[in-house]
């Protein structure tokens, strides 16, 4: 086969050290590079498919298909495992030199959209797909935790002014009612941070599941280009997917805007989807 | 000249360079991934086939370097072969590498090629390289390419230096590796591991010598030597990787 393809080239670093062994410096590699073929795309879209399965932040697979470069002499060494470092976004490579037994170097990580495309398409979201049984389902579910979130959020916000009032009550006056003051100050307290770690439990959750939305409806992940216009307004807001949050019964999708030039902007953009009230 | 005895020698000389990742100076020779040594291997005999018909004389050294000298001269040069992409300048990728994430090469001939590499024999000498698959299996053609090559760069040198030439001899660079690489493969158990921890602070080694039980150290700027003293584990290691250990003397190396 002699595809042509891209080779991609990028930098490499020193991972941290362990104390007991230190890499002499005809160890650490200046450069790799790596082909990015068809089966390497593909392998990259399963991990990510993975990755949202699991609920995983990474995968790691073995590879052979990096060269790496040692500049300080010139020569290509191949008695390096290579490992591929596959997140949502991003890609990395590291390896390790035998006889060493981890990891001691790593490229930067760059961007799958970069590596895919010169300029990434743009994905339109159309809100017709949120009538299929798979996405009313992941509604029903996110519209559930939204209920829950906002009763704990109630209970946490009640507890507030009454623990305010104690504490300030406690400090005028200067008799023995105190005298189980700290004990229903401190459980309250407690109450309330307990109810603060469920909030933000229910809400990761919201999050996460917000995600499988997207990405199992219109098919996008964090690092797409997305673009969409609103029911009320004629232009479209464009941006690259970076995280995404729930709020009552609104997803917001966030990130930099894209320009008209096609290249990200400093602002950040919002898109908004609703799925109103039952 | 026998070409199988030549070609096992190659084979041979394999586990030694497991000491190149640790060289400051990596010996040449054969140069590949396991998958691919067979391959290289039939295409050296090819090529010693051909050099052998050209009345040339081939040497392989401990280290697996292979050095072919020219029929009419005392000049040889030396030959090697690696797997690396098509890509040419290193340098122009570092550069540009400072401001961007990273670089695409668009159309090159993706995938890696065996290539064979060749110089002279001089303190300079630039390797030249060769693409095997723009050869096309004609092995004649390559060696004559090869052989046109270096007798353009050899007429101009002078003759004279090159008679004290040897094919193997122990360089300070190779007990230097060979400590480094000792010191990662057996870690805090072995006392290579501290004496390489050692050396890489150490800006320039005048003399190093090992023998049957320590290891002889002289800084240029320590006046005294220092002596390590290492066992049977870093004996036999030594052993295996090192062309004169056991050469109970204190060798006067090379310092170039």
């Amino acid at each position: 086969m002699t595809n042509r393809n891209n080779i991609i080239v990028l930098g490499v670093n020193e991972l941290y050290q362990e104390k007991q062994v230190q890499y002499p410096p005809t160890t650490l590699p200046t450069l790799c590079f790596f082909e990015f073929t068809q089966t390497l795309q593909d392998a990259i879209d399963d991990a990510i498919k993975l990755l949202f399965e699991h609920n995983l932040h990474e995968v790691v697979i073995h590879t052979s298909k990096v060269n790496w470069y040692f500049n300080l002499t010139d020569r290509y060494h191949h008695n390096i495992q290579s490992l591929i470092h596959i997140d949502a976004m991003n890609i990395s490579f590291s390896g390790t030199l035998s006889p060493f037994k981890q990891s001691h170097f790593s490229t930067v990580k760059i961007s799958i959209n970069q590596l895919k495309y010169n300029h990434p398409p743009i994905n339109s979201i159309n809100l017709d797909q949120l009538t299929t049984p798979l996405a009313k389902g992941l509604i029903n579910k996110i519209k559930h935790l939204s209920r829950q979130y906002s009763e704990q959020e109630d209970l946490y916000y009640g507890i507030e002014p009454i623990v305010s009032h104690l504490r300030e009550l406690d400090e005028k006056i200067a008799f023995d009612i105190h005298l189980d003051g700290e004990l229903q100050l401190g459980l309250l307290n407690k109450k309330g941070n307990q109810i603060y770690a469920k909030m933000e439990a229910i809400e990761t959750e919201m999050n996460y599941l917000s995600e499988q939305l997207l990405y199992q409806i219109f098919g996008v992940t964090k690092g797409d280009w997305l673009s969409y216009i609103a029911a009320n307004s004629e232009s479209s807001t464009q941006l690259q997917f970076e995280h995404c949050r729930v709020y009552s019964t609104t997803i917001n999708i966030i990130g930099p805007g894209i320009t008209k030039a096609g290249i990200l902007g400093k602002r950040e953009q919002y898109i908004n989807i609703e799925f109103g009230e039952e | 000249m026998n070409i199988q005895k030549l070609i096992s020698n190659v084979r041979q000389a394999k586990k030694r360079r497991a000491i190149n990742d640790f060289h400051r100076a990596p010996h040449g020779g054969v140069d590949v991934t396991d998958k691919e040594f067979n391959d290289a291997l039939s295409l050296l005999k090819e090529l010693f086939k051909q050099f052998k018909a050209s009345g040339c004389k081939i040497d392989i050294s401990f280290y697996g370097e292979v050095f072919v000298s020219l029929p009419e001269s005392v000049h040889r040069f030396e030959l090697a072969i690696s797997n690396r992409p098509n890509i040419k300048s290193a340098e122009y990728l570092l550069k540009k590498l400072e401001s961007v994430q990273f670089v695409k090469l668009d159309n090159i001939d993706a995938g890696n090629t065996l290539v064979i590499s060749i110089k002279t024999i001089r303190p300079r000498a630039q390797w030249k390289h060769y693409s095997v698959s723009e050869f096309k299996d004609d092995y004649g053609l390559f060696t004559e390419t090869i052989l046109k090559e270096i007798r353009q760069r050899v007429r101009y040198y002078n003759n004279q230096n090159s008679n004290e030439w040897t094919v193997n001899y122990s360089s300070t660079e190779d007990k230097i590796a060979a400590i480094h690489y000792g010191g990662a493969l057996y870690g805090p158990t072995s006392m290579l591991l501290y004496l390489s921890k050692h050396l890489r602070k150490v800006i320039y080694v005048k003399d190093l010598s090992i023998s049957e039980n320590q290891i002889t150290l002289n800084q240029s700027y320590v006046t005294e030597e220092t002596n390590h003293y290492f066992g049977k584990k870093e004996s036999a290691f030594f052993e295996k990787y090192l062309l004169d250990y056991n050469a109970v003397s204190h060798d006067n190396d090379n310092e170039g």
